[in-house]
């Protein structure tokens, strides 16, 4: 029935989507009336168990991307450091490289896994709301990295190894950015 | 590893901050520079094929110019001592008004120059054919390197898919928020029985089924994309080994054809040696002696030897023996006994038993010994030359 009223939701047909949505009301209430909650005592609060599964499922997305663009970066500092064997200038390539890559990861570290991680372990609903604030906010700082650093640019413009780093970074921030609106 | 050029200089030094491009391979010596163009002892596939068309062509080019130019010295020197005639539709034959050699003699010299010019001509005409190979080949090797790789299936949690198929995941991320809103809409959903069945059946029935679908397209997609970058890839790499045999080939071709230039040359040199030994000394041939002998001072004073035959050694038009064999014919002109030149007269030179007059053989000294010195430094290991030197070095010393 929830399946049907968002087809419609969908397609656009609200009176109906409405109706059914009505009748999904009854049938839950047919199914027993459970007591109401009395506020939420601090120490008892519990994330909406969907919701705890979508900050789940965005801190894995997070730390997968950001496992993916380590991986690019890697590929990208060993063929460097090929392409660059015996040249007299290898070791400064090699350590010039190596801090870009730093400062980049660095940049994009865990701080979102670890806020999205906290928000869903929060016991307590203020705190919870200042983790998923700090979490927007930590998000945007990625993004707003992203687009205006050129460093990311520069790593996909490399001519030694196909990257889009940047695109992968903002389809993520992009999907994420609406789990946590 | 990739070949570096200078577009990855550039992004190095955009990126880093550090200029890798000023610095080059330490300068190699002639005969490194010789291997490098020698297909059977390089491995054509492992080097830089664009650098080395690049330079290819442009030695090459080098050569060719240069080699004509030391065939239009020869041919002036040659008019310095005799007349060339181009009457005869094109042809150069000696003319009558040239010195007192046979016709037999005239005739093998103006064989001589018809031999380099027909040689150069053909030489030009391999470089072209040469050029194009390595263009061929190195556009070849390019289609391989840019033959797309294989397209691997993703991991379900690879974010390269989320990245590939972003708005397919999107839509269902806003499936999932949209569902969330409406139990929002119905009520408290989380604290009502059944609400997990619901949203088990969501996920099972919808999510997994629209992910399952696209895997699905996604696999029968890769999989007819893979066997048309296999076939493609394939082909190129076909086109590449083609190409570089015939580069190869025509390598072989250049040679041979600089080793025909080569000859030519030293055919032409060595008749005139030829004729200087058999007229020197000859009662009523001292005039045409002198002319022979002001050939070759005409020939070193033109820098021929020391600076067009230099520049085509070089230039890996001639190699070192022709060189030497060049340098050899010229040199013996004997040990200086007075010099004349300062108040306009000749001067004489002892050569062997024979005494030999030179108009200005300070110049002709000065010429070799800077022409053997350049030699030197090119090839300071070849004991004859060093001999030659000093030898030189010197009669200088003990010229009055």
């Amino acid at each position: 029935m929830a399946v049907q009223a968002q087809e419609l939701i969908k397609s656009g047909d609200v009176a109906r989507a409405t109706e059914l949505i009505g009748e999904l009301r009854k049938a839950l209430d047919a199914a027993g009336t459970q007591p109401e909650p009395q506020g939420t005592p601090q120490g008892t609060f519990r994330l909406d168990p969907a919701k705890a599964a979508v900050f789940e499922r965005a801190r894995s997305a997070w730390l997968a991307t950001r496992r993916k663009v380590e991986s690019d970066i890697g590929a990208l500092q060993k063929e460097l450091a090929s392409s660059f064997d015996g040249h007299p200038k290898a070791s400064d390539v090699e350590a010039g490289f190596a801090s870009l890559a730093e400062s980049v990861l660095n940049l994009l570290g865990e701080q979102l896994a670890d806020a999205l991680d906290n928000a869903t372990k929060a016991t307590d609903a203020n705190d919870h709301a200042v983790l998923v604030h700090e979490a927007r906010q930590t998000l945007q700082r990625y993004q707003d990295y992203i687009d205006g650093d050129p460093s990311v640019a520069a790593l996909d413009a490399n001519p030694f190894v196909p990257m889009a780093i940047q695109k992968t970074l903002s389809a993520t921030l992009s999907v994420l950015s609406k789990t946590l609106a | 590893m990739v070949t570096l050029t200078q577009k990855h200089h550039d992004w190095v030094k955009s990126t880093l901050n550090i200029d890798t491009s000023v610095f080059t391979a330490p300068d190699a010596d002639i005969e490194a520079d010789l291997d490098r163009i020698d297909p059977s002892k390089v491995d054509l596939k492992s080097i830089d094929l664009s650098q080395l068309a690049s330079d290819f062509t442009n030695s090459a080019h080098t050569a060719a110019k240069q080699a004509r130019a030391a065939m239009s010295g020869l041919i002036d020197v040659a008019v310095t001592g005799w007349k060339l005639d181009d009457a005869a539709g094109g042809a150069k034959v000696l003319a009558k008004s040239g010195p007192a050699l046979s016709a037999d003699e005239k005739e093998i010299l103006a064989g001589n120059l018809r031999e380099i010019d027909a040689r150069v001509t053909y030489l030009k005409h391999i470089y072209n054919d040469a050029e194009a190979a390595a263009k061929r080949y190195d556009a070849a090797a390019q289609q391989v390197a840019d033959s797309p790789d294989t397209v691997a299936e993703p991991k379900k949690d690879d974010p390269s898919f989320l990245d590939e198929h972003g708005d397919v995941l999107e839509h269902i991320w806003d499936f999932v928020n949209q569902i969330t809103q409406m139990m929002l809409v119905v009520g408290d959903l989380h604290l009502i029985a059944g609400t997990d069945v619901i949203k088990d059946a969501i996920k099972n029935d919808q999510i997994e089924k629209e992910i399952a679908a696209i895997h699905d397209d996604l696999d029968k997609q890769r999989s007819a994309l893979n066997a048309v970058i296999d076939v493609t890839k394939k082909r190129a790499q076909a086109d590449a080994e083609n190409a570089a045999d015939e580069f190869a080939g025509k390598v072989d071709e250049l040679k041979d054809a600089m080793s025909g230039v080569q000859a030519a040359v030293a055919g032409y040199a060595h008749s005139l040696k030829t004729f200087e030994k058999k007229n020197a000394g000859k009662k009523g041939l001292s005039k045409e002696a002198e002319s022979v002998l002001r050939t070759y001072n005409a020939v070193l004073q033109a820098s021929v030897v020391s600076q067009t035959a230099l520049n085509a050694l070089k230039t890996r038009t001639l190699g070192p023996s022709a060189y030497k064999t060049w340098v050899k014919q010229l040199v013996p002109l004997g040990k200086p006994i007075t010099d004349d030149s300062k108040t306009g007269g000749a001067s004489l030179f002892e050569k062997g038993s024979t005494v030999v007059r030179y108009t200005q053989p300070s110049k002709v000294v000065e010429a070799l010994a800077s022409g053997l010195e350049d030699v030197d430094a090119v090839y300071d290991d070849a004991p004859k030359i060093d001999g030659w030197a000093k030898a030189w070095k010197s009669a200088i010393q003990d010229s009055p």
